[in-house]
């Protein structure tokens, strides 16, 4: 997903260090793995291991007919847990802090059923941010410099 | 007789003969699962082998419900000592849906029972009375697909299929608009693949056990039924009463749905029409169901792949990176090669995982060849990994042992149960919803298998997720006591449904209290008979709460009771299958008891009694002096109070709370005696 979406005009992300977008880009070891679950009404859930940033982004979908309906599938990670991921594992602090600035704005219900639907609900603006994230570190291996001065 | 046909097939393998069964020696088992244990008790002499062993003996027992018009009973029970189970394969089942269970009434038959191993390929061939072994030479190595049109080709004598047909060659004799219903084993059974299914048409299959790989140790191919007669129905009238019924009061209307979108047409414990798991893409489908059922849950969709298969089917190879269009084509060389997604889709997982450790690849400690981990996120991989099964080349020959006992072999099994590498929390079955949906996970180690029992699940997630009904006041208290209200004899007891895990009332009410307790008795009790006996579909019944109902009444127990009744021509509640399915457990227990079953083994794998996230985590708790929906994502088992709760469990059934094994005045009571008599003499009565 480009740069430019609603997740761009709502954070101010600052642009990442070439080093940190390397890390980003780079496949992970068994070690550095995130840990995600795939859940379906029916079939039930499964954990599933991510190699990478970019497989993390192409797994995460909620569908939220899924929470009313038992229709769809989720593919999700708890927000916590990948906020934790990302300060740990990639050192991403920005990332993580506009993940938590998600589920702030997002995730507010007092009634824990809907609390917990709407975290789950929120993986996909997570996945945008997640996605433009991605779009950030590869203009920045890509642009030498050029290109971060336009995300900026 | 109502119901019954009156006659089993009993087909020797070893000796080439057919010979018929009496089922009304075997009615008061009920049907379906009750018949085929107590069948496999009497005929099964040492039932002390493995499931490769030629005296294994395999049922497939149908329902007296089955060719007639009750909803969704068109499903046929498969049992006998499985080969998937681990460390010991019990005796075990599994059972699949689709049109062969309505067809074999109608040929005239209730039931098969296999007995015996050929020494060479054959195919059981059923056309009404007449009941043939043929030779399958060469049907051998075709998938379950191919092996079903080349019969169909056969037994059809080429007809099309697109008119009537006679099938014995003579119209007064009998004919069809239907194809012949065959069950097939595919290339990884035929392996002796301890995780090879059986697959009838397109994507209806029994999986879990490993009866492809028993069959492929009997050499049997496939068994085809195609019958033009009828059953006898004592009350046709009221049959049809009970449909409308259902129609009139609980199926999703499209043009007058009463809730939606926030229950759509899901009936809570069970399902409306086309509910089913969508497909992976949303590809156009149109909805289409087993023989007789009202709520029809499978999909032909337009590109011609992924049909019929649904529910965990679609997760065999949903691997981030593959394409929808590729993790369909995906689903179908599994069918095709009859091989069980429950075991394969931890198992390809856990081979990434040890590839991304650096323990296996090509030329590594493991060695992977011929699969190329590198190349894990394409479909070429996932028909590689079908394929290394089915031939049994390289690592295929420990992928074919199931996961577990792959493990094993390569001295990994340790590690992976306690980091949970390889999630499969008791007898080698994969995780499912064991967690918290904790009768799911108890019962599967009180049992044989994982028991795929969504009674309580789809209410649980429907009760908990659904705002809209609970802005229509639909309390956690009331949901509670409508569920628990159906569950005789204990419907009495609230707390059964009380899933606290933790903070001083687990022992007393919650899941490691007597409540629970009476709870996994009764789920136990209720799906001996009611799923796997009369064979109701687990995913329609049983039916607490329907969201297309304007008082949310679930069709459960009403429906069972009369199907049973306009049906059989007698009355028979609710409460009486509950009793009767209590026998059937017992028996099994008793049988398992004799495979080398103790208490002491009765243990989940290490992981589960760590925290980790389970990923639903709707259930209801008694908290704060009320009933409250819950989330509780990160349950997991205390040991010592599990021991305990073994011992309440235990004394509730009346077995020997020492060993678990069933007591002779348990037995006995149940009518039992000469079970009874058997554990005494291998020293195994409780």
């Amino acid at each position: 997903m480009p740069p430019g979406n609603w997740v761009n005009k709502m954070f101010t992300l600052p642009v990442p260090s070439k080093t940190l977008a390397a890390k980003i880009n780079s496949p992970l070891s068994w070690e550095e793995r995130i840990e995600a679950m795939e859940l379906d009404p029916y079939s039930g859930s499964a954990e599933v291991n991510l190699y990478s940033f970019q497989e993390l982004i192409a797994f995460l979908d909620v569908d939220t007919r899924c929470l009313t309906e038992m229709r769809g599938f989720m593919r999700f990670i708890e927000p916590e847990e990948l906020c934790n991921w990302t300060r740990r594992t990639l050192g991403d602090q920005d990332l993580a802090e506009a993940i938590e600035t998600i589920v702030k704005k997002e995730v507010n219900s007092t009634d824990p059923v809907e609390n917990y639907s709407q975290k789950l609900a929120s993986i996909n603006s997570i996945k945008e941010l997640l996605s433009f994230r991605l779009a950030q570190c590869r203009q920045v291996l890509e642009g030498n410099g050029k290109v971060q001065e336009e995300i900026a | 007789m109502f119901g019954f046909t009156g006659k089993i097939a009993r087909i020797d393998l070893t000796k080439k003969q057919v010979s018929t069964i009496d089922t009304q020696d075997y009615e008061s088992w009920g049907g379906g699962h009750g018949i085929g244990s107590a069948i496999f008790w009497d005929l099964c002499k040492d039932k002390t082998i493995n499931g490769f062993n030629p005296g294994n003996v395999v049922t497939l027992m149908t329902s007296p419900l089955a060719g007639t018009l009750a909803t969704a009973t068109s499903r046929t029970e498969v049992q006998g000592i499985g080969v998937q189970p681990y460390p010991i394969g019990w005796y075990t089942r599994s059972n699949f849906g689709g049109r062969f269970a309505n067809m074999l009434k109608a040929a005239g038959w209730d039931g098969i029972v296999v007995e015996g191993a050929s020494d060479t390929p054959v195919w059981i061939n059923i056309i009404n009375d007449k009941v043939t072994i043929e030779d399958a030479t060469t049907l051998a190595g075709l998938d379950t697909w191919a092996t079903q049109q080349e019969i169909w080709r056969r037994v059809g004598d080429n007809t099309s299929f697109e008119d009537w047909w006679d099938v014995t060659g003579s119209r007064d004799a009998g004919r069809t608009t239907q194809r012949p219903a065959v069950l097939a084993n595919g290339p990884a059974g035929e392996a002796l693949a301890r995780n090879g299914s059986l697959v009838h048409d397109a994507g209806a299959g029994a999986g879990q056990g490993g009866f492809g790989g028993v069959w492929g140790s009997k050499k049997l191919k496939a068994i085809s039924v195609v019958g033009t007669g009828s059953v006898k129905v004592a009350d046709p009238a009221a049959l049809m009463d009970v449909r409308m019924w259902l129609a009139r009061n609980h199926y999703l209307n499209v043009d007058d749905t009463l809730r939606i979108p926030s229950t759509g047409g899901a009936s809570m414990g069970g399902l409306g029409a086309g509910r089913s798991s969508p497909s992976v893409d949303n590809e156009p489908n149109r909805v289409t169901g087993c023989a007789s059922c009202g709520f029809p849950c499978k999909r032909r969709h337009e590109s011609g792949t992924f049909n019929d298969s649904q529910c965990v089917d679609q997760m065999y190879f949903s691997v981030s990176g593959v394409s929808p269009r590729d993790q369909k084509r995906a689903v179908d060389m599994m069918q095709k090669a009859g091989v069980n997604v429950y075991d394969v889709r931890g198992l390809h997982g856990y081979l990434l995982a040890l590839y991304k450790k650096g323990k296996l690849g090509i030329g590594k400690e493991i060695d992977s060849t011929p699969l190329d981990l590198s190349q894990y996120a394409t479909i070429g991989f996932a028909q590689a990994f079908l394929d290394a099964i089915c031939s049994r080349q390289g690592i295929g020959n420990d992928l074919a042992e199931g996961a577990l006992r792959a493990a094993e072999k390569w001295g990994t099994l340790g590690e992976a149960l306690e980091n949970r590498d390889l999630n499969y929390p008791n007898w080698g079955y994969s995780a499912h919803w064991s967690l918290p949906e904790v009768s799911w996970c108890f019962g599967s180690l009180m049992g044989d298998r994982d028991i795929n029992e969504h009674c309580f699940v789809f209410p649980q997630w429907t009760a908990a997720y659904t705002i809209g009904l609970q802005a229509e006041g639909y309390t956690a208290e009331k949901f509670v006591k409508q569920v628990t209200g159906k569950m005789v004899p204990y419907e009495d007891d609230m707390f059964m449904l009380d899933y606290t895990w933790q903070g001083g009332r687990e022992e007393l009410t919650g899941i490691y209290s007597d409540h629970r307790a009476k709870f996994i008795a009764w789920h136990r009790h209720h799906t001996r008979f009611w799923k796997q006996s009369m064979l109701f579909c687990d995913w329609a019944f049983p039916n607490f709460i329907n969201a297309q109902n304007k008082n949310l009444e679930g069709f459960t127990p009403y429906t069972e009771e009369n199907t049973y009744k306009a049906i059989m021509g007698k009355s028979f509640s609710y409460a009486d299958g509950v009793e009767v399915g209590r026998k059937i457990w017992n028996l099994d227990r008793a049988i398992w008891a004799l495979q080398g079953r103790h208490r002491s083994m009765e243990k989940f794998a290490p992981f589960f009694y760590k925290q980790y996230n389970q990923g639903f985590p709707a259930v209801t708790v008694y908290k704060d002096n009320q009933w409250q929906y819950s989330m509780e994502p990160k349950m997991f088992i205390d040991d010592a109070k599990f021991e305990n709760w073994k011992t309440k469990f235990f004394t509730l059934e009346g077995w020997n709370p020492n060993s678990g094994w069933p007591t002779r005045d348990t037995l006995e009571d149940l009518g039992l005696k000469k079970v009874a008599d058997g554990l005494n003499a291998a020293g195994k009565l409780g």
